[in-house]
């Protein structure tokens, strides 16, 4: 018991203090489990409350408690999986501690504790060992129905495995979380399923078949979720947190180990599947309008690409060749001499403009000689020594300009090597990421009882590091489509008349600056008739419309989301999410994917990506005096249109471009910059597009088209609406690259709100607005942040947020606030401290504060308003009217206020 | 050696002994300064001047200070105190408006010299209109602000010292980082 000399007095009062709080609900729990053990929920709390005390004792170093805790925790869990029973001696040790808890609450003097601790020291001891052994000593039944799973794949691989199931597995258990708070939102339904599904591939890769169908089932549930034909109760969510914590433990366990553990927990396992199944099974309800359905699938389609752009890496290592380093050391070098070549040139320039100096001396002295009326024979002498002169210095010039010209000849060259041995540097050869494919090939064909030849060509392919490591995905996808629903079983082939072994082929080539991927297998092919069919079935297009589409039309619908021509899906494919997720990647980077497919002989995709991410050609204009670059390959067109060409409907002005009437908009209110007057007869338009709506935006000026190396901005900053990235331009001054699908959508969004200008008229005199009432927002999730922060600004508040009690007290410190909406459970400070705080500060103590926090019990809501709190909500009210009118309660409404002072 | 000893005598300006007074002179000087270090806790600042105002920033804060260049918007994000990005050794940096923040006026914009900060991966730049360069400051000349500076909420100074006849304020750093942060994030 060392710790305690250490132990500060004011953190044990604070330790006391919560234990004092926590004690009675404990007994009473524990009370209550030890009546009915059935009973999953209470322990589940049991559970929380004992971990919320185990935080606790960590911070005052209370080691026999914190182990205490553990043990006991674990225990719970155990008991849970119905793997440990509560006997009487286990519960009479846990009585026990909790009787030496209440002695410790009730101890006055702190300086007790130390004694008291000492004194159960061996209660606490022996405790903790009835606890471990009971939860050791249970029957383990080695179920052994996976013998044939040998694990013994590379251990790299391996690795990959375990970091890819740590990150779905925080994934999962985070958005589980945001699901449980907030209610049922597209983008975490998506998120789950693609980590579901993500952890089904990446288990499947080392044969992990217990994985791979827990994970599935998982899927199928969050599936059943998202097309409304199962709601979760918190009992479900349970059981999937239970199903995530296994994943996650098996991210934990080292290669070696991972067999014994999968025997042990297999019973687990097997039990958890079961329970998902019959979860879905039991709230299925079929006869859900399929409508919502495909609400829903459309959304996602939105989602999709957003979550991509979140995933960011920050502080990458990249592994490069010394071949490769060593030569960009060499040419550092060379630039170092070269530039020390600078000095010695501008000293010889000073030479020149000595003689000039002497020269302009010659001239003064021949004027004065003119004026002195000297003889003509002097003067011409005089002349001539002057032309002398002259020519001297000019010889010296045209040398100097010959050696510049040379330097300039040296030094761009120089950076032109450097340039692309960088970029080498980011190159890796394709056959990187192809290791893991020949194996899934050949396991997943055996598992379908199919004969696949995989054949890879083009394996040395330099590929950018960054497109290669989000090619790994989609490929993935596409050879897993092909082996499941492209090559057909070895019997139908030989009816079929082909050779009974089918071919997945992929090829990286490099074709006219641009990198192609083919992924092709010679198997059955996609029946476009059939096509046409699921797609009416599923209402994308009407019948007529339908029969209208072309093949190359009707194909470019697999790349919806959702949409799978299979009827059923299974663990491989045929969930109809693979071939989106590729498109949508390939899409991020700027590149196009096709799919080409002939009945019965086969089916190929086209992945045709940029060589590298760091160089773009971009199209430069002005907008409001400042440059901007608008990436070639995703603009349609930039046109110069005259005055007179533009028309007027409705006070919306567009314009006529191949038959086609384009709306035009202007470029600096899409950006929210200040309105420039145009002035010439002609107007720069860019048209841009996205599948559905073509825009005309009208900018100030055309620059001129230009390769731009592309730098990240500021991380600081998030995402910047509407630009993707900056760049320089050759004086080194800033240009912000436009990211036009953002821009697309922006220009969506005000032309539904119908709030364009028209261009070429003085804009109307905006009103100057009131100050808008300013709202903090305290939560440590960032959703309950968004969606607060969202559903008040739409109100017309100005909204700050804060993630604790710490920031949101230094954001109050920082300006003055209206209103303060906090949580309550929060690290480093909780709501009610915060609270505290405030009322007790003299400045802030008449600040509104409003509770928003998913404790609804009353005695949770009465400790909130005890603590100072003017209002008490729970979180299960953002989605009507509550929050909104309970702020307008509290400091009025934002429109009201800003209608009053104008009368 | 050889060649030292000679030049030291060939040298009779240098050869001459030095005075007993001098010596004395200067090793109290010396031993005083020495004994002055130990007392006196110091930190290095360097000194700015927005308008007619000196500030004071701690000089580890500083990564590089620059002459000015061009600063390009950023749509959706230009306030009154962020003004946009600026090229920092190939590299987008965000530029504000210190003038904005400490409420001085700021007459021309974009003068003296650019003066980039960082900190714990965050960083900024801002226009000065004039910057002195690193000074030793003790801390024992620091004053407290006034105190209807100090309770305000737009107060950003931990002290304020005399320096050449003018009274400098003494940023604390921390604030203004986290206003940056808060800031920076802001949408219109």
């Amino acid at each position: 018991m060392k710790e305690n000399k250490h132990l500060e007095l004011s953190l044990l009062a604070v330790f006391r203090d919560g234990l004092k709080k926590m004690l009675p609900e404990l007994i009473q729990l524990f009370d209550l489990i030890q009546e009915n053990l059935q009973d999953e929920n209470r322990i589940n709390n049991f559970i929380s409350r004992i971990r919320t005390l185990k935080g606790e004792a960590k911070i005052v170093q209370l080691d026999l408690v914190i182990e205490f805790c553990n043990c006991l925790e674990e225990f719970f869990n155990k008991v849970l999986k119905k793997e440990a029973s509560l006997g009487s001696m286990v519960a009479k040790a846990i009585k026990k501690i909790l009787s030496v808890w209440q002695e410790l609450v009730n101890a006055e003097n702190l300086t007790q504790w130390e004694e008291l601790l000492e004194q159960h020291h061996n209660e606490y001891i022996n405790a903790c060992l009835l606890l471990k052994k009971d939860t050791s000593s249970e029957p383990k039944e080695s179920n052994s129905n996976d013998d044939k799973s040998e694990i013994n794949v590379d251990a790299t691989l391996y690795e990959l495995f375990l970091i890819e199931v740590q990150n779905q597995t925080s994934l999962l258990a985070s958005h589980l979380l945001d699901f449980e708070k907030s209610g049922k939102k597209i983008e975490t339904i998506d998120s789950l399923m693609r980590a579901a599904h993500s952890i089904k591939g990446a288990a499947r890769i080392l044969q992990l078949q217990p994985l791979v169908q827990l994970s599935h089932h998982m899927e199928d549930c969050f599936v059943a979720v998202q097309t409304n034909s199962l709601n979760l109760t918190p009992e479900n969510i349970d059981l999937l947190f239970k199903s995530t914590d296994l994943l996650a433990q098996v991210s934990k366990i080292a290669q070696i180990e991972l067999k014994t553990w999968l025997k042990k927990e297999n019973d687990t396992i097997n039990h958890l599947i079961s329970q998902i199944k019959e979860t879905i099974l039991k709230e299925t309800s079929l006869d859900k309008k399929e409508e919502l359905k495909y609400q829903a699938q459309n959304q996602i389609e939105e989602s999709v690409s957003e979550n991509i752009k979140q995933q960011e890496t920050f502080n990458r290592v990249l592994r490069v060749t010394a071949h490769n380093l060593n030569r960009l050391m060499g040419l550092a070098g060379e630039s170092v001499i070269e530039s020390q070549y600078l000095p010695h040139f501008s000293t010889s320039l000073l030479k020149i403009k000595k003689m000039m100096h002497t020269l302009a001396i010659g001239f003064d002295s021949l004027r004065d000689a003119i004026t002195q009326k000297k003889s003509s024979e002097y003067l011409e002498e005089y002349l001539s020594t002057l032309q002398k002169e002259i020519n001297a210095c000019s010889y010296e010039l045209s040398d100097r300009i010959a050696e510049l010209d040379m330097l300039i000849l040296r030094h761009s060259r120089l950076s032109d090597r450097l340039y692309s041995e960088v970029v080498e540097t980011r190159m890796r050869p394709f056959a990187d990421i192809l290791t893991a494919f020949p194996r899934l090939v050949r396991d997943l064909s055996r598992e379908l009882n199919k004969k696949i030849y995989f054949e890879m060509l083009g394996k040395n392919t330099p590929v950018d590091r960054d497109i290669l490591e989000m090619l790994e995905t989609p490929l993935n996808h596409l050879i897993r489509n092909a082996v499941d629903h492209g090559i057909e079983n070895a019997d139908q082939r030989v009816k079929l008349g082909k050779n009974p072994e089918g071919t997945i082929k992929v090829e990286a080539m490099h074709r006219a600056g641009v990198l192609v991927i083919h992924v092709s297998d010679d198997g059955n092919g996609i029946d476009i008739e059939q096509l046409r069919k699921s797609i009416v079935a599923r209402n994308l297009v009407k019948q007529d419309m339908a029969e209208r589409l072309t093949h190359e039309e009707l194909l470019e619908f697999i790349f919806l989301p959702g949409f799978s021509t299979k009827l059923k899906a299974n663990e491989i494919s045929g969930r109809g999410v693979g071939v989106n997720v590729a498109a949508s990647m390939v899409r991020e980077v700027g590149g196009t994917i096709r799919v080409q497919s002939d009945l019965g002989k086969g089916t190929t995709f086209q992945l045709t990506l940029p060589l590298t991410l760091s160089v773009l050609r971009a199209l430069i204009v002005e907008i409001d005096k400042e440059p901007y670059a608008f990436p070639l390959a995703k603009i349609d067109r930039a046109l110069k249109i005259k005055k007179e060409e533009v028309q007027t409907i409705e006070n919306m002005q567009y314009i006529q471009f191949e038959e086609k009437n384009i709306g035009l908009i202007l470029a600096s209110q899409v950006f929210d910059l200040k309105e420039t007057k145009i002035l010439e007869d002609v107007l720069p338009v860019i048209v841009i597009s996205d599948r559905m709506d073509t825009f005309g935006m009208v900018v100030d000026n055309f620059l001129g088209e230009k390769e731009l190396v592309v730098h990240e901005l500021d991380s600081v900053l998030g995402k910047i609406q509407n630009i993707s990235s900056g760049a320089f331009l050759d004086d080194g001054s800033p240009v912000l690259v436009v990211d036009i699908e953002d821009l697309v959508r922006s220009i969506d969004n005000l032309v539904s709100k119908n709030r364009l200008h028209k261009f070429g008229y003085q804009k109307e005199e905006k009103t100057p607005l009131k100050k808008k009432k300013r709202i903090l927002i305290v939560d440590d999730s960032i959703t309950v942040r968004e969606v607060e922060g969202r559903l008040l600004q739409n109100e017309g508040y100005d909204v700050h947020t804060a993630v604790n009690g710490v920031d949101g007290l230094n954001t109050l410190n920082m300006g003055h606030f209206d209103l303060l909406i906090t949580d309550v459970d929060m690290p480093r400070m909780n709501g009610l401290e915060l609270i505290k705080i405030i009322r007790n500060d003299i400045y802030l103590k008449n600040l509104p504060i409003m509770i928003v926090s998913y404790k609804e019990r009353e005695e949770d809501r009465l400790l909130g308003l005890e603590a100072g709190a003017n209002y008490y909500l729970s979180k299960s009210s953002f989605h009507d009217e509550t929050l909104k009118n309970a702020v307008e309660e509290l400091i009025g409404s934002s429109k009201k206020e800003m209608e009053t002072p104008c009368e | 050696m050889n060649r030292g000893r000679k030049l030291f005598t060939e040298n009779p300006l240098l050869n001459r002994q030095p005075e007993e007074e001098y010596i004395k002179e200067w090793t109290l000087f010396i031993q005083q300064e020495k004994f002055l270090h130990d007392n006196q806790a110091e930190c290095s600042v360097v000194l700015f001047r927005l308008n007619d105002e000196w500030f004071a920033l701690n000089t580890f804060l500083f990564s590089e200070i620059a002459p000015p260049r061009k600063c390009h918007t950023i749509p959706h994000r230009t306030n009154a105190f962020v003004l946009g990005f600026v090229n920092l050794r190939g590299q987008f940096v965000v530029c504000v408006s210190m003038h904005h923040l400490l409420a001085v006026e700021n007459p021309v914009p974009q003068a003296g010299r650019l003066l980039a900060l960082k900190k714990n991966d965050v960083r900024f730049t801002f226009y000065a209109e004039e910057v002195f360069g690193a000074y030793h400051c003790p801390f024992s000349i620091l004053q407290p602000t006034p105190i209807t500076l100090s309770k305000s909420k737009d107060n950003y100074l931990k002290g304020i010292f005399k320096w050449q006849n003018n009274n400098v304020g003494l940023l604390d750093e921390d604030l203004i980082f986290q206003h940056f942060r808060r800031r920076v994030c802001e949408r219109k």
